[in-house]
């Protein structure tokens, strides 16, 4: 379950990464990944995705000390 | 958290902005709700939650690009408003936890804090309506800025504040106590903004808090 946490927050980081800080046009016109949205609906995708990263990392790593 | 920040807003002219308040809600409640699902509630998780929201939220505010006119228009996006963010966050985070979690305060400080957290609540809803009604009518976001009124929003928060102390303090029965406050919001509404439709909306918007309150409390 802790594992869950780990892997669910470096998959959402990447998300994030990608959403909240690529320039506009490399990510709808190189990396095909627009969706046909707007730059502010792909920083909101981003924020949301960067929340769960850290919310999951927390989870994972307040976990860990309670079982340690 | 998202209304005691309007109210500042409102107070200091700030811009009070739909799509900025809908974009914090929605980081703020995911914030506070994973943490809560997936942690729990207590100081560092509390911690955890109100700095990391608003540290999401200026993000967001970096990257995102401008709706509104900001020769016209000021807005809380600069850093010191972080401070800010924090602090509204801190403060209903505190209350809402010292009245759902501490058994040992006193009756008449646990009302006051259910009234304060359900007025900010009811207050919100209601403001969200006026905006989005506004935002949908006339399609103009500058027009929307100015759909509230810092005079007008404090005048109907204090008064429910007092309303729902009230009730609290002195009706027992659960289904009066709700009755009356709802009914209270939707007279004191009208009273307030004379718009017969915005007071009729508070049926939904005052009872609903109420009942997620009593859901999560008893």
């Amino acid at each position: 379950m802790k594992n869950k946490f780990l892997i669910s927050s470096i998959v959402f980081s990447i998300i994030g990464i990608i959403y909240t800080f690529l320039p506009y046009k490399l990510l709808t016109k190189t990396l095909n990944l627009g969706f046909n949205l707007r730059h502010n609906d792909h920083i909101m995708i981003g924020t949301i995705a960067l929340t769960i990263a850290v919310t999951s990392i927390y989870t994972y790593l307040n976990r860990k000390d309670n079982s340690n | 958290m998202v209304m005691l920040d309007a109210v500042y807003h409102l107070a200091t002219n700030t811009a009070v902005h739909i799509n900025y308040m809908a974009v914090k809600f929605t980081l703020i409640l995911l914030i506070l709700f994973l943490t809560t699902f997936w942690v729990g509630k207590g100081f560092n998780h509390g911690l955890f939650s109100i700095i990391l929201g608003p540290i999401i939220f200026y993000i967001y505010y970096i990257f995102a690009d401008p709706t509104l006119n900001r020769e016209i228009f000021k807005l809380d996006e600069s850093f010191g408003y972080i401070f800010l963010h924090i602090l509204v966050f801190a403060i209903s985070y505190y209350v809402f936890y010292q009245i759902t979690s501490n058994k040992n305060i006193s009756k008449k400080i646990k009302i006051a804090g259910t009234a304060l957290i359900l007025s900010l609540t009811i207050v919100g809803l209601d403001s969200a309506y006026e905006l989005l009604k506004t935002q949908l009518i006339t399609n103009n976001e500058e027009l929307v800025v100015k759909a509230l009124n810092f005079d007008t929003t404090l005048y109907f928060i204090f008064s429910l504040i007092t309303i729902i102390f009230i009730s609290y303090y002195y009706i027992q029965n659960i289904k009066l106590k709700i009755s009356t406050i709802v009914l209270a919001t939707i007279l004191l509404n009208l009273l307030i903004f004379q718009d017969l439709t915005r007071s009729f909306s508070t049926i939904l918007t005052s009872s609903l808090p109420q009942l997620l309150f009593r859901y999560y409390t008893k």
